[in-house]
């Protein structure tokens, strides 16, 4: 954990310095204001409930994810995010878990509102840390791939998510005064995303408990 | 005299001969094929039988393929396959589908071919070679919840049509051991179209029943191919990750006494709970209840042989009144509230009885 805070700090410091350093021998157009971010992003949801990984396997879900954000104050974003993510798995048997020849299919589409803090210092920083969280409902199906059995339900709980952005501008100056001339896209960033979701209707048994870990890749828009 | 009149008959009959204006006819006819469609499998034969009309004599043969001279084709293997002839005869020729029809499946134009002195006549029959699908290998059973899934390898033919899938709860030989009737699908056997692949599935079977399951291929004549070897499975109770989460509790106390989780017994308590009271909102709220409560007791029951059997006991007529309910909704509950409204309203008119005196 101290580690963890060490790193964090110490990339912190070294973007802020970076930008800075940057921010001094570049000459800027002038970019508009900012007043939110989109952004999609690919990645493996990994879930943590055995129930799910005695039919599913834990290699990981593949998920799409995409976010839309509108700037409250400095860098403090409203954000709404919503995902989705199927996942294909051999039933069990109840008592003993031996594996079947029974397919199952699983969906889900989390979503919800949220709030993110990107530490953002100066100007065309090139690697920007950020936090946020989200309360998230997510309706989920499962059904049998052989037959008409589905169950369908929702889950809620909340995640939350740290990452890293990357500016993409500084690789290709012209074509990132075209996105900011022409589409009002101040910014575009690489990032990398980690997010750990509690979607387990708060701790009830009654429903199916979808908590998680995600990690992914995506590309961001700040306009 | 006469030896010098007919001297002179067959010299003349020769000149004209030689100088084409008497020509010596020799036909050949084909009277008739059997099979009568001219259709035969592997280890089949066919006959053909001729008539060759001829003034004369000559040879005949019986070829496959070709194009009516004699030794364009392949002679037939069988004896009766060539020979001589003198004036009309008749005859009858041997087609092996092992020895002549080397190709495989297809039409195979038949040539009767009559060679006299100076000319060859011959006639032409189609005998088609129609083997009925090999048999069908890769046959596999697998299990799912009240049902089975076959596949096959499907191999290469292009003549199959359809296969056949038999099926039975007795290990079986032929055709007519497998008496399966309890398939959605159909009573066995049941057909699975070429389009749908080399799986199929059989549904609405019996779970924990073994199933024996054997296979052929049926070509686009209709004729059907020996029996794949037998193979078996035993559709069993399956669940998805829902249903898992839902047995998290599970039937704790139950599961305890009968010390299996899978015991009949518990099952019907666990049908109760997710087919009766599951399904309103009183039920769910009885569910959590006892999932609140049960854990401690089912650790305290299960190390107490005693106490096991006890609440098995108890338990029995819980879970038979249970299976009672689930196969016939109302069979239990509908006696029981009945019951306690009978009860209900005599208390009341008991009491009320009582007071007045």
């Amino acid at each position: 954990m101290k580690k963890i805070f060490v790193a964090a700090v110490l990339t912190l410091l070294l973007t802020a310095g970076l930008a800075q350093a940057q921010s001094d021998n570049d000459i800027h157009w002038q970019e508009s204001p900012r007043y939110g971010s989109w952004s999609f992003n690919i990645g493996l949801m990994f879930f943590s409930d055995e129930d799910f990984q005695d039919v599913y396997g834990n290699r990981g879900m593949a998920f799409y994810n995409m976010h839309a954000g509108v700037r409250l104050i400095h860098e403090l974003e409203l954000t709404g995010t919503i995902g989705y993510g199927f996942v294909e798995g051999r039933g069990v048997t109840p008592g003993s878990r031996e594996k079947t020849d029974e397919w199952y299919k699983l969906h889900i589409a989390p979503g919800g509102p949220g709030l993110t803090y990107r530490f953002n210092f100066v100007l065309d920083q090139p690697v920007v840390p950020y936090i946020g969280g989200s309360a998230l409902i997510s309706y989920w199906m499962e059904e049998r791939m052989e037959g008409s059995w589905k169950r369908r339900s929702y889950a809620y709980g909340g995640c939350g998510n740290a990452g890293l952005l990357i500016l993409l501008d500084k690789l290709e100056k012209r074509a990132s005064g075209a996105l900011e001339s022409e589409w009002g896209i101040n910014n575009t960033y690489l990032f990398y995303d980690y997010r750990y979701t509690k979607l387990d209707n708060f701790d009830s048994d009654e429903y199916a408990d979808l908590s998680s870990h995600f990690h992914s890749l995506g590309l961001l828009m700040e306009f | 005299m006469m030896n010098k009149a007919a001297f002179t008959l067959a010299a003349l009959a020769a000149v004209l001969i030689f100088a084409g204006v008497v020509h010596a006819e020799t036909t050949v006819t084909i009277l008739a094929v059997s099979p009568s469609d001219g259709v035969i499998a592997e280890g089949e034969t066919a006959r053909i039988s001729w008539r060759i009309e001829s003034d004369t004599s000559g040879s005949y043969s019986v070829e496959v393929g070709g194009d009516g001279t004699e030794g364009s084709g392949d002679q037939v293997a069988a004896s009766d396959g060539s020979g001589s002839f003198s004036g009309t005869t008749s005859g009858t020729s041997t087609v092996s589908a092992d020895n002549d029809l080397e190709d495989g499946d297809g039409d195979y134009t038949i040539y009767v071919i009559a060679t006299a002195t100076d000319e060859t006549d011959y006639a032409t029959t189609t005998i088609s070679l129609d083997s009925p699908p090999d048999v069908v290998t890769g046959l596999l059973v697998r299990r799912g919840d009240n049902k089975l899934f076959v596949s096959w390898d499907t191999g290469d033919d292009p003549d199959i049509d359809y296969f056949l899938i038999y099926y039975a709860t007795d290990s079986g030989n032929d055709r007519y051991d497998y008496d399966g009737t309890e398939a959605n699908e159909g009573p066995s056997p049941v057909e699975s179209d070429w389009d749908s692949g080399d799986e199929a599935v059989l549904s609405g079977l019996t779970n924990e029943v073994t199933y024996y399951v054997r296979v052929s291929a049926v070509d686009e004549s209709g004729a059907e191919g020996p029996l794949s070897a037998e193979a078996s499975g035993t559709p069993t109770d399956t669940v998805g990750f829902s249903e898992l989460q839902d047995d998290e509790g599970e039937c704790f106390i139950a599961t305890a006494a009968y010390g299996n989780y899978d015991h009949d017994m518990v099952r019907n308590l666990r049908a109760l709970r997710d087919q009766v009271l599951q399904q309103t909102t009183v039920g769910r709220v009885l569910v959590r209840a006892y999932y609140t409560v049960s854990p401690p007791l089912a650790a305290w029951v299960s190390d107490r042989p005693l106490a096991r059997k006890a609440v098995r006991t108890a338990l029995l007529p819980l879970s038979l009144a249970a299976e009672a309910e689930v196969r016939a909704p109302g069979a239990v509950s509908l006696p029981l509230i009945l019951a306690f409204v009978l009860t209900f309203v005599l208390v009341r008119r008991s009491r009320r009885d009582g007071e007045t005196r």
